[in-house]
């Protein structure tokens, strides 16, 4: 089933991976929110709003899309407030569980693109 | 020792100075509660504006008390990051009326189901989020009654 979703899924199943386990380290080695923490949840906004431009052309340059286009925006939308807000939360609460908080956005990212996707290509 | 971490993005964005506006009631714990009920304002917030554009005439009823519950949700999240007495007795408003809403609409849903042919946040007492819905409410007022303004232990 997983196979028949795109590189844009794959590809942040690996930022989002990543971003997890480098938050994962920092708060389990006592971190505040950091450079590696914080960087790697400003990675995935940057992700997010390539693949927001992305999703502006893929009706245009790929298949139609099979599910609703404005569920696929409403969820988009929000993906983009993810890291965005638990970066904002970062910077305000400055303690080992802010880090932890941070690692949850790389899954849910992934999750939420893995949505997309569905929406996309199967619903 | 550890060495001190980099935090080069955080002396960039990130506000200097001793932190301000927090009570008892939005540390600590009370951060996982905002952090919740700020998840929930932004599922049930953007899920009823998406039904609300969509297929609000299917399920009328159902859908615009999803929007009241999201509106709700947001109230409390402001009211519950919010410091002071002031801001207490508005969180304390809007989540006494989260759970009349969850447990009337839950009552409802499952006397006259045909009044909601889509679901909404509350029906079946919030069965299709976990029962997140009927636990957070009970959760917020034991909190909202413990760091309570007249109660002085501690700081405040």
């Amino acid at each position: 089933m997983l196979w028949g979703y795109d590189g844009w899924f794959w590809a942040s199943v690996v930022l989002g991976a990543l971003s997890c386990v480098i938050c994962l380290v920092q708060a389990a080695r006592g971190r505040a929110p950091d450079d590696f923490s914080q960087g790697s949840v400003l990675v995935l906004e940057a992700f997010l709003l390539v693949y927001a431009v992305g999703s502006v052309f893929l009706p245009v340059l790929g298949p139609d899309p099979s599910g609703s286009l404005l569920e696929y925006w409403g969820y988009l939308l929000t993906a983009l407030l993810i890291p965005a807000g638990t970066f904002v939360w970062s910077l305000v609460e400055r303690s080992r569980w802010s880090t932890l908080i941070l690692a949850a956005a790389g899954p849910v990212v992934a999750v939420m693109v893995y949505r997309m996707n569905f929406i996309y290509y199967y619903q | 020792m550890a060495e001190p971490s980099r935090t080069t993005l955080q002396n960039r964005f990130g506000r200097s100075g001793p932190r301000t506006g927090s009570d008892r009631k939005n540390s600590g714990f009370g951060r996982l509660l905002i952090v919740v009920y700020a998840v929930f304002s932004l599922s049930a917030g953007v899920r009823s504006l998406y039904q609300l554009a969509t297929e609000f005439s299917v399920a009328p009823l159902a859908i615009s008390l999803s929007t009241i519950s999201a509106a709700i949700y947001v109230l409390a999240t402001i009211a519950l990051a919010k410091s002071g007495p002031g801001w207490h007795r508005v969180a304390t408003v809007a989540v006494v009326v989260e759970l009349v809403g969850v447990l009337g609409v839950g009552l409802l849903s499952v006397l006259e189901p045909q009044l909601f042919p889509k679901a909404s946040v509350w029906s079946h007492f919030g069965a299709g989020y976990g029962y997140v819905p009927l636990v957070l409410p009970i959760v917020g007022l034991v909190w909202l009654w413990l760091t309570r303004p007249s109660r002085r232990s501690g700081r405040l």
